[in-house]
């Protein structure tokens, strides 16, 4: 079977039936309509979670470690697809080095921290999430940007730092993630993490 | 065969429904999910990272330094390039350029670095990721960012330095990516790329 489309565009009025329009190489044209992660929201998929309170931050890998994360316990059916990592200073910091995301195992994690639905009153999340576990040492994978110790009067504001992982990180049942500092920092940053759960 | 749409927005029950054009034809298209989240779960998604701060080299120097990835000739693969990412972990040693340059992947480029599947268990990858070889002198393709000696006492933060290639370089067979200073950085950055493997 062939499907065809036609090419230029049409005028169509509410409710005319029309054939689907393609450019002059063949491409179907398409208009994607709503939030990018609209759909999944309002299906009930995506969740997020936030520090409540400026956490303190272990160094590098650091398996006593503090901070934000993420775990997908084992046995858990679901697969879960991270979308957003965010992070900001809420006060001047008391060290310089730089913020990235790790991956390890769920080994450590519990559920002490509650992930919210992005779509309110719908579904609950598998996650885990934690500010502190004792944890297997964390390889890092994502590099996302500078913390430094400059004086909250020097700035009257800092960019979004919002990293778009856009899917490309993947938790599969037993593994996890986590914020990741090369320097402890103490009682500065705060953390959120955006996701999507799906059957594995 | 004609693909039709109807015009107008309407309330779609589950199950079998026409699809939906706007007043030109165009078919109008929801997001599923993060634009890489269907590669990662299928598992052709991959990242590496520098584990600490690398000192680079200057220019088109051919003793390199810093992250590169290549595509070992005979892999029978394509490397599509989504993300480049780069950090200060300290004061930078010299003011100066960050960019992304290609080469061929040459006899001394090896596989020194772990890659990680952005799916856990998600297979191997074929790409050799290295933080120095001797390699032809490489081209810069992509201006990314300029690193400066500024103090770390002087901002709070600086955003994400990410860049989204979304697909825009392709490494086939015998060719690599690599990292690509202006000048010499001391032990100051760290970088992470992140990519999908298809067929050749």
């Amino acid at each position: 079977m062939q499907l065809e489309s036609k090419v230029g565009p049409a005028d169509l009025a509410s409710g005319s039936k029309s054939q689907l329009r393609s450019d002059t190489g063949g491409g179907l044209l398409a208009q994607v309509y709503g939030g990018k992660y609209a759909e999944a929201t309002r299906a009930g998929r995506m969740f997020c979670i936030a520090n409540t309170a400026p956490v303190t931050t272990t160094k590098d890998n650091d398996t006593t470690w503090t901070g934000l994360g993420i775990a997908n316990p084992t046995g858990s059916d679901k697969n879960i697809i991270l979308h957003e990592f965010g992070w900001a200073h809420q006060i001047a910091g008391d060290d310089d080095g730089l913020v990235g995301l790790a991956t390890t195992t769920d080994s450590g994690f519990a559920a002490t921290l509650t992930a919210r639905s992005c779509y309110f009153g719908t579904g609950t999340s598998i996650a885990e999430c934690v500010a502190t576990a004792t944890i297997v040492a964390p390889i890092l994978e994502r590099v996302c940007g500078t913390h430094g110790m400059g004086a909250v009067t020097t700035q009257i504001a800092v960019g979004p730092n919002i990293v778009d992982l856009a899917g490309s990180m993947i938790i599969v049942p037993g593994r996890s993630v986590v914020t990741w500092t090369s320097e402890i920092t103490t009682t500065v940053l705060m953390f959120s993490f955006l996701w999507e759960e799906v059957d594995a | 065969m004609d693909l039709q749409g109807i015009e107008g927005r309407r309330s779609a029950a589950t199950g079998v429904n026409q699809l939906r054009v706007d007043t030109k034809g165009g078919l109008m298209a929801h997001n599923y999910s993060g634009k890489y989240a269907e590669a990662a779960l299928a598992g052709r998604m991959f990242v590496v990272a520098s584990q600490s701060a690398v000192t680079t080299t200057k220019d088109n120097d051919t003793t390199w330094t810093g992250l590169g990835v290549g595509n070992p000739i005979g892999s029978g693969k394509n490397l599509i390039m989504h993300e480049f990412g780069w950090a200060l972990i300290i004061v930078g040693s010299d003011d100066g350029l960050v960019g992304l340059a290609s080469c061929a992947i040459g006899t001394d480029f090896t596989n020194s670095l772990t890659q990680r599947n952005c799916k856990w268990g998600g297979g191997p990858s074929v790409a050799y990721c290295d933080a120095g070889a001797t390699i032809e002198a490489p081209i810069l393709e992509r201006v990314c960012g300029t690193h400066g000696m500024g103090a770390t006492t002087t901002e709070m933060s600086k955003p994400p330095n990410i860049v989204d290639l979304a697909g825009s370089i392709v490494l086939p067979p015998g060719r690599a990516i690599v990292t690509w200073t202006s000048e010499i950085v001391t032990s100051g950055l760290q970088f992470h790329f992140v990519w999908e493997e298809v067929d050749a």
